[in-house]
């Protein structure tokens, strides 16, 4: 269905972010810090870029209940 | 092994490296750009913006917000209560409003799922809260 291409593609997308941090050498040095930092840059390039807080949007549901 | 190959050597690791973190980078860039072409976000955009322009709907959300304030600061008044009760019932009628409500969750919905997808895969949660706390 083409009204379900984009989200799906979406979904592509978050899989091939997910695989390049696996290959990120802060990953694999399993330095919770530089992963740390690397993901507070790619949270930013995603803020940036959509103008969404993604991080507020995809909060634990278990914080403020 | 001479100094000089030894440099080359960690000038290439280093390379591999920085080529590896630019990876995942340019794969954030990429994941943006397909939130930003998906139709969930498009939709979030177009009533948001609707929204804003209606004024009706916007006194609606106003004048609820108020109430619930009004509820919360000087305690249970029936008069209030129903007041915010026939608002809430305006507000489940309102097209707009319930629109944009329906577009938001469907957006926040997308984006719930490739944090699972994301934070499953890398073992630690990925959606970065500036302070670490969504609640402050």
């Amino acid at each position: 269905m083409a009204k379900d291409y984009p989200s799906h593609l979406v979904i592509i997308k978050a899989k091939e972010l997910a695989e390049a941090l696996q290959q990120s050498e802060a990953f694999k040095e399993k330095g919770m810090e530089r992963l740390r930092a690397l993901i507070v840059e790619c949270n930013q390039i995603i803020v940036g870029a959509t103008g969404i807080n993604y991080g507020a949007v995809c909060k634990p549901k278990s914080c403020c209940g | 092994m001479d100094d000089k190959e030894i440099e080359i050597i960690k000038k290439k690791k280093m390379k591999e490296m920085i080529d590896k973190q630019n990876s995942a980078k340019t794969k954030a860039r990429e994941f943006a750009q397909a939130i930003l072409d998906c139709e969930e976000y498009k939709n979030f955009i177009k009533y948001s913006d609707e929204l804003e322009k209606n004024q009706t709907a916007q006194n609606l959300l106003k004048q609820s917000q108020e109430k619930q304030r009004e509820l919360q600061w000087n305690g249970f008044n029936a008069n209030t209560f129903q007041e915010l009760r026939e608002l809430q019932m305006d507000i489940n009628k309102n097209e707009i409003i319930q629109n944009f409500l329906k577009a938001q969750d469907e957006l926040v919905d997308i984006l719930r799922r490739t944090n699972d997808i994301i934070s499953g895969k890398i073992g630690t949660q990925f959606a970065f809260l500036q302070g670490g706390s969504c609640c402050g």
